[in-house]
């Protein structure tokens, strides 16, 4: 009975919260938004196998790369409704083209980089408030939303260059769905036809892949893709290993998935439209 | 690129400039915010390689994948705002993280009186706790029962994160370790709704996305014992002690001598600790003043 009560009154809660959302429905009005971001990485992480090295000539430089993989440029469009002049609901659609986070180790006789960067459509259903201004063309706004990352790929590339050997091995980690959150404030300037817009933008996220796939193995200039072992070329990560699975020499190994750094930073600017 | 992005910094700099100085200054209202709730790990990623639990028992191994952030814990938050119209407000929050241990247990075979195998095990326990001063930005409706409202802003944070390690075969091995030093810079978004109780109090309830990660100066052994015995004082300080750089540059003069002193702390490369949350956080708010009072 007190949870039947207790529902009646959530519900009721819900409803007035709702209706208060929707308070002016007057201005209600759908736009459509081109806009486009720099992203610098945020949260970033700390990696074990990247960092710089340089250990030539009797000398020692060495300098830490941390990694966030959310960093690079992402445009996209907006479809958003505005229920008030104080209130809009939107979502997102935006491509992120990661850039790209090198390492490098420098031996007497061999250069080994080791970089990394990533790739992801991004769903982002967001709640806006603005904040009109009186007697000014400028809307402040804070944006908050869900961040859903659509078919991400991170590429790997590990390249030895030297006289003692050479080698070329590109893997991609594909896989999962990461879902984050992005919070965003920013400003509308209204100047006629349309209205523009820069906002700054914050994507805390981080991504656990499900699959690792050896794209590409080059070795002296050699294709060996073919002859690496099955168990390398393709690794599935898992939650759990159980040292009773059955093993399968011809199919893809299993590790215990790892996590990796997708925050960022950016400024997005853009056009809105009216619709 | 640099020299774009610049100068789209300036351009959103202008108009953040040209927007403070229209911001029509009609109110003098403050208010403070009491506020606590849980602090989930979030944007959590590997740390130090640890990525993974493994237990051996009588059906065999098992690994299991475990899930690392610092941010794990409750949060404690005092808060002081200035109204600056009916929609916007300057938010500045004392918060305060209690952390939330994760614990990690990993276990080897190793060889015990021969010809016996004995199980060697590794558990560790994090424990990361901050101290938080967060600036933000909040935009709210402007009237009824409910005021949605969604904040941003940076947030700097002392944070401290213990590492408890012990280690167990044939005997027993504690270490405790703190990660200390240095601030940690990161960005908070939140979204929520106020519930108007009466005129000069609200209660409220917040949904935060918290992004940081922490980057410590040096990393101190502050207890190790075996057998329960404390070892501690046998220890060189390169043994108890190591400072993190984002960089070296060694002369061919120094390589001999780098990290051989016993009386000074290890230099290592410097790592990141993530730290990120998602926060729910429940709270009352005291309007302190109201317009013409």
């Amino acid at each position: 009975m007190v949870n039947k009560d207790f529902r009646i009154k959530i519900k009721r809660g819900a409803l007035v919260f709702f209706i208060s959302l929707l308070f002016n429905s007057l201005n209600a009005q759908s736009y459509l938004k081109v806009h486009g971001s720099s992203n610098l990485g945020m949260g970033s992480q700390y990696l074990q196998e990247l960092w710089n090295e340089d250990g030539r000539d009797d000398k020692y430089v060495a300098s830490q790369k941390f990694l966030s993989l959310g960093k690079g440029f992402s445009p996209g469009v907006t479809y958003g409704y505005s229920f008030s002049r104080f209130i809009a609901a939107e979502v997102d659609f935006n491509y992120l083209f990661g850039a790209t986070t090198t390492a490098k180790f420098h031996f007497s006789n061999a250069v080994v980089t080791t970089s990394f960067h990533a790739q992801v459509l991004q769903i982002n259903p967001a709640l806006l408030i603005f904040a009109p201004l009186e007697r000014s063309d400028l809307k402040p706004y804070g944006r908050f939303g869900l961040n859903l990352g659509i078919l991400p790929t991170i590429t790997r590339e590990f390249i030895v260059e030297g006289s003692i050997a050479e080698e070329t091995r590109v893997s991609k980690l594909t896989g999962g769905m990461p879902l984050g959150f992005s919070t965003s404030v920013g400003l509308l300037w209204d100047i006629g036809k349309f209205e523009i817009f820069a906002e700054i933008q914050m994507i805390n996220m981080s991504y656990s892949p499900n699959k690792l796939e050896v794209v590409e193995l080059n070795q002296f200039g050699q294709d060996v893709l073919n002859a690496m072992d099955p168990n390398e070329r393709e690794i599935n990560f898992v939650d759990e290993i159980d040292s009773n699975t059955p093993y399968d020499p011809n199919g893809p190994g299993q590790e215990i998935r790892s996590d990796y750094a997708f925050g960022s930073i950016g400024l997005k600017i853009g056009l809105l439209v009216d619709l | 690129m640099s020299l774009l992005m610049s100068s789209r910094w300036r351009c959103f700099f202008i108009l953040v400039f040209i927007a403070i100085i229209n911001l029509p200054l009609r109110s003098q209202d403050y208010y403070v915010n009491l506020s606590s709730g849980p602090s989930f790990g979030f944007g959590s990623h590997t740390f130090l390689g640890f990525s993974e639990n493994l237990e051996i028992n009588s059906n065999g191994i098992k690994r299991t994948s475990q899930k690392m952030s610092f941010g794990n814990g409750t949060n404690i938050t005092a808060s002081f705002g200035f109204i600056i119209n009916e929609n916007i407000s300057l938010e500045l929050e004392f918060g305060s993280q209690i952390g939330r241990a994760i614990n990690y247990r990993y276990q080897l075979i190793g060889v015990g009186p021969l010809p016996n195998t004995m199980i060697e095990t590794e558990d560790r326990e994090f424990v990361g706790s901050s101290n938080t001063i967060s600036p933000s930005l909040v935009y709210s409706l402007p009237k009824g029962k409910f005021r949605p409202f969604i904040k941003f802003g940076p947030s700097f944070s002392r944070p401290k994160a213990v590492l408890n390690y012990r280690y167990e075969s044939s005997q027993v091995s504690e270490w405790e370790y703190s990660f200390e030093g240095g601030l940690a810079l990161g960005l908070n978004g939140s979204i929520g709704t106020y519930y108007n109780l009466h005129e000069r109090i609200d209660v409220f309830l917040e949904l935060r996305s918290v992004m940081m990660s922490y980057s410590p100066k040096r990393l101190v052994m502050k207890a190790y014992s075996v057998d329960g015995i404390d070892r501690l004082g046998s220890l060189s300080i390169s043994e108890k002690e190591t400072e993190f750089h984002n960089s070296f540059d060694i002369s061919a003069d120094e390589i001999a001598n780098f990290n051989s002193d016993p009386n000074k702390p290890t230099q290592e490369l410097s790592i990141k600790i993530p730290y990120s949350s998602f926060q729910t956080l429940v709270g009352i708010r005291f309007n302190l003043f109201k317009n013409g009072q």
